[in-house]
């Protein structure tokens, strides 16, 4: 279920048992959970970001591509975050309009054994009404800031790496145009991880689940200026799978010849059957070990919550849980949120009025002691933490649920069955609202809860009498 | 005389015949492993 000091532990113990050299990546979308953070968790996101980068110094990796999502504090934030990281923050298209320079490294390389192998990084475009980039800086398109960076890296490397959150769309045309990119590591926003897929015969593209939750190892034999030993070519394929497809339906036009997108469909075949020709040709035997087949073993790790901890990250991400509990917990922040008859709830105690058996059982389930859990772990202050621990739940402004009265910190009555106050004033004209699977799956979700079964779980809090 | 072979073969022992453990580990030159992540997206513990 994640972790940075299970990855730590992971990570350490990969590297003491393999006798191959290795490196250590990130393909970016590090530090925060959204594009854009919310002025009132600005600090909590900011101590958060400040761990993560402290463990990723002590577990030593070599380079992190910057997402669009990095920058989601604004420039200067990262800027400054980029002085204290002893990895290298990646970035070869967010440039300095006046001087076009890099505002991040484009690049590294690291030689590992006899092969040199180059690390650049992409970032994702923000959206046109961004403020988090000032007027003199610009994310360039990768057709504008890759050719150069690219060329020289292809002269004198053997394997390239991309770090990028870059679309899949985008990676596989990248592809397409730049043979020499070997692997892609690619931060995409899914639940699952993107098993290596090859995008051509030199690039294979692969990429872990979201929120940390796994870890990705590749073990790699390579020769210099081979191709992958790979079963399938899949951009090579579609494309000439979408040429059958217009050859078909040219072929059916011209029994046609009133239609006119007749010009339109051959103009496209003529553009695909050039690019096949491309791939093709770049398949051609060209190099000293163009008939050696290089290969790689992909694995997935699941952080699991029995795994072992790497001690120091295990105390870092302690300072960082300390650090937002102490901030959340002042009574600046704490008193908005107190008081009790907020938004229409009324807590548990005026439920258990009428509903006492419902109440007893329930006082019996995990949902009564979940905020307890949260002091248990030290954060009780955390929103990150809170919207399921307590009883008000609201996506949109987690910062509402802290401070929260004593009868609201816990998974009330409220929460599945909606505010009770209305219906406590009057339970004859304003029913409850009815629980169905989507409203528990508000929070158990499976980042949350892998095993959730709806009708099983709701019998086991025995509400219904 | 005799303590400098004496030495030499215990320096022998020491440097030249680990060499061919690591030769036959099977790594070459051309192997190496990548470990990655991605996506870590702000979090640096699950809740409770």
């Amino acid at each position: 279920m994640g972790g940075l000091s299970k990855k730590a532990y992971q990570f350490t113990k990969l590297i003491k048992s393999s006798n191959r050299p290795s490196l250590i990546l990130d393909g970016g979308s590090l530090l925060f959970k959204s594009n854009s953070v919310q002025n009132k968790l600005a600090n909590q996101s900011e101590i958060t970001a400040k761990g993560i980068i402290k463990a990723y110094n002590l577990i030593g990796y070599d380079a992190v591509g910057v997402s669009r999502r990095d920058l989601a504090a604004g420039l200067d934030f990262l800027l400054k975050i980029k002085e204290k990281s002893k990895f290298t923050w990646l970035s070869a298209n967010i440039i300095n309009k006046s001087n076009g320079h890099s505002l991040f490294k484009p690049t590294i390389s690291r030689n590992i054994g006899d092969i040199k192998v180059g690390v650049v990084g992409l970032t994702n475009q923000l959206p046109a009404n961004s403020k988090l980039l000032d007027k003199d800086t610009e994310i360039k398109p990768w057709r504008d800031a890759l050719p150069a960076i690219i060329n020289e890296l292809t002269r004198d490397h053997d394997f390239i790496i991309l770090l990028t959150s870059l679309s899949a769309g985008e990676c596989r045309k990248i592809a397409e145009v730049y043979p020499g990119i070997n692997l892609i590591i690619h931060a995409k926003d899914s639940d699952v991880g993107q098993l290596p897929i090859n995008l051509t015969e030199t690039t294979t593209m692969v990429g872990t689940g979201k929120k940390g939750k796994y870890i990705g190892m590749m073990d790699i034999k390579w020769y210099p200026g081979s191709t992958w030993q790979a079963a399938n070519h899949e951009l090579l394929t579609t494309k000439r799978r979408e040429r059958d497809r217009l050859n078909r339906q040219l072929a059916l036009l011209k029994d046609r010849p009133g239609r006119n997108n007749y010009q339109k469909v051959q103009s496209r075949l003529i553009t695909i059957e050039n690019t096949i020709e491309k791939m093709e040709l770049a398949r051609e035997p060209s190099a000293k070990n163009a008939a050696l087949k290089s290969s790689y073993k992909n694995r997935f790790i699941a952080m699991g919550k029995s795994m072992p901890d790497h001690a120091a990250v295990l105390e870092v991400v302690k300072e960082t849980k300390r650090l937002i509990n102490r901030l959340n917990s002042k009574p600046t922040i704490t008193a908005q949120n107190s008081t009790l008859t907020n938004k229409g709830f009324t807590g548990w105690q005026t439920c258990r009025k009428c509903h006492s058996d419902q109440a007893n059982n329930w006082q019996k389930s995990r949902h009564a002691s979940s905020f307890q859990t949260l002091i248990k772990k030290n954060q009780q202050f955390n929103s990150d933490c809170l919207p399921c621990h307590v009883t008000r739940f609201d996506k949109r402004d987690p910062a509402t649920a802290i401070g929260m009265p004593s009868d609201l910190q816990m998974v009330g009555c409220e929460n599945c069955h909606g505010p009770g106050a209305s219906h406590s004033a009057n339970p004859i004209s304003h029913k409850t609202t009815p629980v169905t699977a989507k409203t528990c799956l508000n929070c158990h979700i499976p980042d949350h809860d892998e095993s959730f079964n709806f009708v099983r779980d709701l019998k086991k809090l025995n509400c219904i009498l | 005389m005799n303590r400098i072979i004496l030495c030499l073969s215990i320096l022998a022992f020491l440097v030249i015949l680990p060499a061919p453990r690591v030769i036959a580990s099977g790594a070459g030159a051309n192997e190496f492993m990548v470990l990655y992540s991605n996506n870590v997206n702000g979090e640096t513990e699950p809740c409770g």
